[in-house]
């Protein structure tokens, strides 16, 4: 990825977030906000400091977060499964995290914030445990195809133990339907710290991933020559997936998308002009700050359409991602995973 | 259901009706009709003194109720499986014909209704579709007070003069409560919660009727016409639904809800919360479009938060 995509992307991120910042439903704007960034996250106006630090602040980490994750997940996906269309809806994350939030409400009625997010990410990380484990049974290789294949039966096993728990009962169906819309908006002050913490350390390692992942691009016997071990590194891979979109869906439950298509704006961002290849970690970087800067621009866009209200985020994500697909089809920009010829 | 669903469904059943012989529409047999026309504008024949009523909303099952007759199918209340809680013991064991907004016809017509309450019900086709199974009524406009509703389906099933002993006792108790010593000029805001932000209720709603009743003004923002609610309120913009008092209605029984929003910086600023003014109440009453035996309880309610120490 050339620099200059880099930092163009980064300086994005960086608008969108000092955007979203300023811009929102109450009478705190642009100025007050950059006023409040100056005077070290402080101002004496004890509305705009309510706004600014409990409300705007860490909608804006959220959103820079999850989306950052999602993109990161997206990319880490894509390269151990071969797939170009892999998301985290195919390692189980999503959907054992579902199952797991469903069967938490049908056990205990009613969940606490925090009961959920803890629900959804042990869900999550069971989930991905599983499929992982099931596609290295007998103590085969960890293969491309056999985590698809029972990422494919996993998911579908657990979607359909949800809705047979959540169908039994309309006040759990209510609760559920609510989790799954997915949403920025709740302030779950004490969770946010933790959540930045865990996808921080799934980043840091995605990030040490992107060399193997991308030695494993070459094939499997061509990157254990080069020093690699490819099976090792898928397991790790699939545990940062596990990490990264668990966190994403405890916050903000399953947003679905982003993890798709972040890695392709990033490809194709980063991949045109020269036959100079794309590594996964420069796929990695534009993946983290694409997602990053769609989620904040889509949480932007739903506190904005219907003011003063809240439009659902996931509705604007994929308002916003799917013409942009469209657009990068059209364009036939590079639409393989890899310029590096580990395809063919 | 979908309406191909129901289309499938209606012909299936056309088809097992017309099997069964000759004495096609089943009501038929339950003696002189006469004709009504319903909250559709729909002339409609109904039995003079329906024996078996079937009820497919909150609001009919409210009205009947108050009426002293018993349906004999329900549909649940919104968000549950059972009928609205403030019903209490009068609604128990009525059978249940399925949740809110997706009755089966199959368990309709196991029941052999005479009439059927399929409350403000706008689908024609599926309104043709019940009306095959027994004489169908369209018992309530969208946004009308449930005094015209009441007064309409007490007419169609030969009760006008206890509709208006209830609604004449109604009146009465919005006189008693109003003539007890209270604070001037207090504002009540009625908010039901969702996970996205508050959702207040327009000016139209059932329980904000109830309250303009006994002389209490809504926030300007719940002025505005409409009989639901408006979409989820931006945490920014709470103040929106701040005033004297404060009524947040929740559908599930989960205790965090409210308990997380009043843990909020932005919510504990509001004047009703900062006053101490903010009561728990239960959403199936106070944010759903809700008849008689509902208005009463609303009245209950306010008695109870607003009101408490003046003596009897």
């Amino acid at each position: 990825m050339k620099p200059t995509t880099f930092l163009v992307l980064a300086l994005l991120v960086l608008l969108l977030a000092l955007l979203s910042l300023g811009i929102g439903a109450g009478r705190v704007g642009v100025p007050e906000s950059l006023r409040w960034l100056l005077q070290g996250l402080h101002s004496d106006d004890a509305q705009t400091q309510m706004v600014l630090a409990e409300l705007r602040l860490p909608r804006v980490l959220k959103a820079m977060s999850i989306g950052a994750a999602l993109g990161a997940a997206g990319v880490l996906l894509q390269s151990i499964t071969r797939n170009p269309l892999a998301d985290s809806g195919l390692l189980g994350v999503n959907s054992g995290a579902a199952l797991a939030v469903a069967t938490g409400l049908a056990w205990q009625q009613a969940l606490s914030p925090f009961a959920q997010i803890v629900w959804a990410l042990g869900g999550a990380l069971a989930g991905s445990a599983l499929v992982a484990g099931l596609a290295s049974a007998r103590g085969r290789a960890v293969s491309p195809l056999r985590l698809v294949l029972s990422g494919l039966a996993l998911a579908a096993t657990c979607q359909s133990l949800t809705a047979l728990s959540t169908l039994g009962r309309q006040a759990n169906l209510d609760q559920y339907r609510f989790w799954v819309l997915g949403s920025l908006t709740h302030p779950h002050a004490g969770l946010l710290l933790p959540g930045l913490m865990l996808i921080g350390a799934g980043l840091l390692a995605a990030a040490s991933l992107a060399r193997p992942l991308s030695a494993l691009g070459l094939g499997d016997e061509l990157s254990q020559a080069l020093g690699h071990r490819p099976v090792r590194a898928r397991i790790a891979a699939v545990a940062a997936v596990a990490v990264l979109s668990g966190t994403a869906v405890a916050m903000a439950g399953p947003i679905a998308f982003l993890g798709l298509i972040a890695p392709y704006l990033a490809r194709a961002w980063a991949g045109t002009g020269v036959g100079v290849g794309v590594g996964v970690g420069g796929q990695l970087a534009g993946s983290i700050l694409v997602g990053a800067s769609l989620l904040l621009l889509a949480d932007l866009a739903a506190r904005l359409v219907v003011q003063p209200f809240e439009a659902p985020v996931t509705a604007l994500l994929a308002l916003l991602g799917a013409p942009l697909l469209i657009w990068m089809v059209r364009r036939d920009a590079l639409l393989s995973l890899t310029g590096m010829g580990g395809e063919r | 259901m979908s309406p191909v669903r129901r289309a499938g469904w209606g012909l299936l059943l056309g088809l097992l009706l017309s099997a069964c012989g000759p004495q096609e529409p089943a009501a038929s047999a339950s003696g002189p009709l006469r004709s009504v026309r319903d909250a559709a504008e729909r002339e409609v024949q109904v039995p003079v003194a329906p024996q078996r009523i079937v009820v497919l909303s909150e609001l009919d099952l409210d009205m009947l109720l108050a009426l002293d007759l018993r349906p004999v199918g329900a549909t649940s209340a919104r968000g549950s499986d059972r009928p609205p809680s403030y019903l209490g013991e009068r609604a128990s064991q009525i059978e249940s014909v399925g949740n809110f907004a997706q009755p089966g016809l199959d368990r309709i017509v196991m029941l052999r209704p005479d009439l059927i309450l399929a409350g403000s019900q706008p689908d024609r086709e599926w309104l043709e579709q019940l009306q095959g199974i027994a004489p169908t009524l369209v018992s309530f406009k969208v946004g009308e007070p449930w005094q015209d509703s009441f007064r309409r389906v007490a007419a169609a099933i030969g009760r006008p003069m206890q509709a208006q002993q209830f609604i004449d006792r109604y009146r009465q108790r919005v006189a008693d409560l109003s003539a007890r010593p209270r604070q001037a000029g207090q504002t009540v805001s009625i908010v039901r919660l969702s996970p996205n932000g508050p959702l207040y209720m327009l000016g139209d709603a059932f329980a904000g009727r109830v309250l303009a009743d006994l002389g209490f003004a809504r926030p300007p923002a719940q002025q505005q016409p409409g009989a639901g609610h408006a979409p989820p309120l931006s945490r920014e913009k709470l103040d929106d639904i701040d005033a004297d008092w404060l009524f947040i209605g929740n559908f599930t029984p989960d205790p965090h809800g409210v308990t997380a929003l009043r843990g909020e910086p932005a919510f504990a600023t509001l004047r009703a919360a900062r006053r101490g003014q903010v009561r728990e109440v239960d959403a199936s009453l106070w944010t759903v479009i809700g008849g008689p035996l509902a208005a009463l309880a609303v009245l209950d309610d306010v008695e109870r938060f607003i009101l408490p120490d003046a003596g009897r």
